[in-house]
């Protein structure tokens, strides 16, 4: 592991993580191809860093990868409700009309809310890497997720009773 | 209504069982390391058996990304509970995983309701320590859940437990989970929540006083 030469490293974090770092990447910006560029800027980066002798972690990949897409031009114009646009554009009818309902409840919540259902239910990150990202402690980032699931399900609830009184 | 994880898993507009292109990925390691890549076999996947279920159904459901290649996947860890917290599936994981391990007698609860979430705070008294900073004789403070799917509910008032804690802040101390954060003790005896089949160490047991 740490005693390893530097490109072995890598190469294991690389081959452990670059899907998910790909797949992270690609919910922030939609494009396939400008996801891979991005991805491929995170691992260049990451692998100065183990080339100097730095042992990383595929949190810090999550955290340079944010940094990376905050710096995308694309990115900073899209903003936050990229993923949104992105998922409701992607399925048949039917998911597209879930995936809306789904944005229309994230966009109610609180950004961090709705940062740590997307981090956890999308990204699948693990509370290390969801509190290497938002600088809570893993304690906080289960008994915030714990809330934002409650305020989720407090605003579908009203999105969809509204839904129903309409019809 | 249907769970949160499921609705935002099918929501996901990137799903994680997404195929990718391993060819082109080591293509970009090998740009990357001039040709000097590790020797290690490439890593496979990690895909929990019900995240894969879902994943195929939202798959199909919500986006048709064109990317071809293969994804390998491997069964499953240990299934969690019901709910999203961590579990973990080994006693080296489990007690790692604790930043304090105790004998405590529960005392004073109190219920505190933040943000219309309903957590009980308990006041345990510490009577031996495995692990952390809790000191023999001393009280502290121990939230948890006591609304929704994750709740410690096997924790009563007078009752004396082995606690797996995780600090929350200066004051108050979190469990790990609540499946696996407390043990139940009558006489020496320890037994776990129905969830949990994780065992304490040896180690830990006879620290505490308990088998």
């Amino acid at each position: 592991m740490g005693n390893d030469p530097p490109e072995q490293r890598f190469t294991d974090l690389y081959r452990a993580s670059h899907g998910r770092v790909l797949r992270f990447v690609a919910r922030r910006v939609g494009e396939d191809a400008e996801a891979e560029d991005l991805t491929a800027e995170v691992f260049q980066i990451a692998w100065g860093k183990t080339a100097q002798g730095e042992v990383l972690t595929p949190a810090w990949l999550f955290v340079t990868a944010r940094h990376v897409l905050s710096n995308h031009h694309r990115s900073v114009q899209r903003g936050d409700s990229a993923y949104r646009k992105f998922a409701v554009g992607s399925g048949g009818e039917p998911a597209a009309a879930a995936a809306e309902l789904v944005g229309e409840v994230l966009e109610q919540l609180p950004a961090a809310q709705r940062d740590v259902l997307v981090f956890r239910y999308w990204d699948d990150l693990n509370a290390g890497e969801i509190a290497a990202l938002t600088g809570l402690s893993a304690s906080a980032v289960w008994v915030r997720l714990h809330r934002a699931r409650q305020a989720f399900k407090r605003s579908f609830k009203a999105i969809t009773e509204v839904g129903h009184a309409k019809r | 209504m249907p769970s949160v994880k499921r609705l935002m898993q099918e929501a996901n507009p990137v799903p994680n069982d997404r195929v990718e292109s391993r060819e082109r990925a080591e293509t970009r390691l090998a740009e990357l390391l001039g040709g000097r890549a590790g020797t290690a076999a490439p890593v496979r996947t990690r895909v929990p058996r019900r995240a894969l279920i879902w994943g195929l159904t939202a798959a199909v459901a919500v986006v048709g990304a064109g990317v071809v290649g293969a994804v390998v996947l491997r069964d499953s860890a240990p299934p969690p509970s019901t709910s999203d917290q961590p579990f973990y599936a080994s006693t080296a994981e489990l007690e790692e995983s604790a930043e304090a391990i105790v004998l405590a007698t529960v005392g004073a609860t109190r219920t505190v309701t933040r943000d219309g979430i309903t957590e009980t705070v308990a006041t345990v008294a510490v009577s031996r320590v495995a692990k952390g900073s809790p000191t023999p004789g001393s009280s502290i403070e121990v939230a948890y859940s006591s609304s929704g799917p994750e709740q410690a509910s096997g924790i009563r008032d007078g009752g004396e437990y082995v606690l797996l804690l995780q600090a929350r802040d200066a004051t108050t101390w979190n469990l790990v989970n609540t499946t696996q954060g407390y043990y139940t003790v009558s006489g020496d005896k320890l037994t776990p929540t129905a969830d949990n089949t994780v065992a304490l160490s040896a180690a830990v047991t006879s620290s505490l006083g308990v088998s």
